[in-house]
């Protein structure tokens, strides 16, 4: 394939040469390096070609799954939910550079060990950060604990990988969000069940529109339990 | 990034990593008179001047400058320049807009500019001096420049929420990255 072609199709080489960077992580979707960006420290997150999907296809998704991540993130930046600052897209490369955030997710915490009093308050964090991006419509679509930071500095809670985001109203969609997260919380970390309960205390407290909400979380635990069940 | 005097316009050379070899050199002006003048000289058909001489109080950090040059850079170096001219696409990415027209309009030098920022690519020594002699208003230091920011103009054009305009730079560089999306 030519350059030209290979630009179209979003495969170029990222323009900050990734051989000069650390690979961090590679997901089913993504590779995720750290480097460095006009100085400062970057994440460097790029889309992949899947090699079983139909190529033509394979762009469309991949672009507009880029876009999308894109898209949510300015919008929890709109919302106030603090997010990595956006320093580039490469639509080219299908790749996005970040602000790196100094600190550790959520998941590495729990496993170091963390004191109730902290759980509870992190919890809370949490929950009332969540209220705040469902009321504002966006459902994050993987909220696991690994997806969650905190700074080390200002302790503050950075929401990231918005790879699966999307944007709802749906009381459905967003129970499902919660889900996920009970999930994480309760398989990964089975001494942190008090900080989920933190979580949708917070929540309750701060989303307007919890009701419909944590009453489709009661339907959408049975179903999970049945196809726990059946499979 | 480099500070540097030359004569007595401080100058600021900014480089890119992933554009080895290319530097842009930028200076900050304030009490401008000559606005109008300059503006014109950019946009002459016969002997257009090639720089980007934009209006500092759109510019809350010269951060938002190395970035909208970085992008700028590697549009060009991929065939996807959209602008004219390479210091045109610079001017075009700070405004985070695909309008090149109003992005001139608005962020570009005009005749009620009295502060300016000047960036030019690898300029000659010749070039160098033709900047200094362009600009009637008083050379200070870049470091002045955050001081100069119009916060609610940038906040209007960029339709900033109130917690996005809280975190101003950090808002309006995500904004210039997702230009495209
Ligand atoms: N902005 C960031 N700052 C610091 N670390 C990050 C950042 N973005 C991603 N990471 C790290 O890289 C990992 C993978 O990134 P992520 O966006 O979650 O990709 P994936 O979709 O593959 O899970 C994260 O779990 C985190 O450890
Ligand atoms: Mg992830």
């Amino acid at each position: 394939m030519s350059k030209d072609d290979l630009a179209k199709e979003g495969f170029l080489d990222p323009i900050i040469s990734t051989a000069s960077c650390q690979l961090l992580s590679q997901g089913a979707e993504a590779r995720v390096w750290s480097g460095e960006f006009l100085g400062r420290p970057v994440i460097l997150k790029q889309r992949f070609k899947k090699k079983y999907r139909h190529p033509v296809l394979d762009k469309h998704l991949n672009h507009s799954r880029l876009k999308q991540e894109v898209r949510s993130l300015l919008k929890a930046r709109k919302l106030g939910i603090p997010t990595p600052v956006l320093y580039d897209v490469e639509l080219e490369a299908s790749t996005i550079y970040m602000e790196r955030i100094a600190g550790c997710s959520v998941k590495e915490l729990l496993k170091k060990g963390m004191s109730p009093a902290d759980r509870h308050s992190l919890g809370r964090k949490i929950g009332q950060l969540l209220a705040t991006m469902h009321d504002g419509s966006l459902v994050h679509g993987d909220l696991t604990t690994s997806n969650m930071l905190v700074r080390s500095d200002s302790q503050d809670l950075v929401m990231i990988d918005f790879g699966l985001s999307s944007i709802s109203g749906l009381a459905e969609d967003k129970a499902v969000d919660l889900y996920v997260l009970e999930r994480a919380f309760n398989s990964a970390h089975a001494t942190s069940v008090d900080m989920y309960d933190a979580v949708l205390e917070a929540y309750k407290q701060h989303s307007r529109q919890w009701c419909p909400t944590l009453n489709k979380l009661a339907d959408v635990r049975m179903r999970g339990r049945k196809r726990v069940m059946v499979g | 990034m480099v500070m540097a005097m030359t004569s007595d316009h401080p100058v600021t050379k900014l480089s890119f990593e992933g554009h080895p070899g290319r530097s842009l050199w930028v200076w900050l002006y304030t009490d401008v008179t000559n606005g109008g003048e300059i503006q014109q000289q950019i946009t002459s058909a016969s002997a257009p001047l090639d720089l980007a001489a934009l209006n500092a109080a759109l510019v809350p950090d010269v951060w938002i400058l190395h970035l909208a040059a970085h992008k700028a850079l590697t549009a060009a170096s991929r065939g996807l320049q959209r602008a004219h001219t390479l210091h045109a696409q610079v001017v075009c990415n700070i405004s985070g807009s695909r309008h090149i027209g109003e992005a001139l309009k608005r962020y570009g030098v005009g005749k009620q500019c009295s502060s300016l920022l000047v960036a030019k690519f690898e300029p000659t020594p010749q070039q160098e001096k033709q900047v200094q002699e362009l600009v009637k208003g008083k050379a200070v230091p870049l470091t002045e420049l955050p001081g100069l920011c119009n916060r609610t103009l940038l906040q209007k054009y960029h339709k900033l929420s109130a917690p996005e305009a809280a975190q101003l730079v950090d808002s309006v560089t995500s904004h210039i990255a997702a230009t495209d999306c």
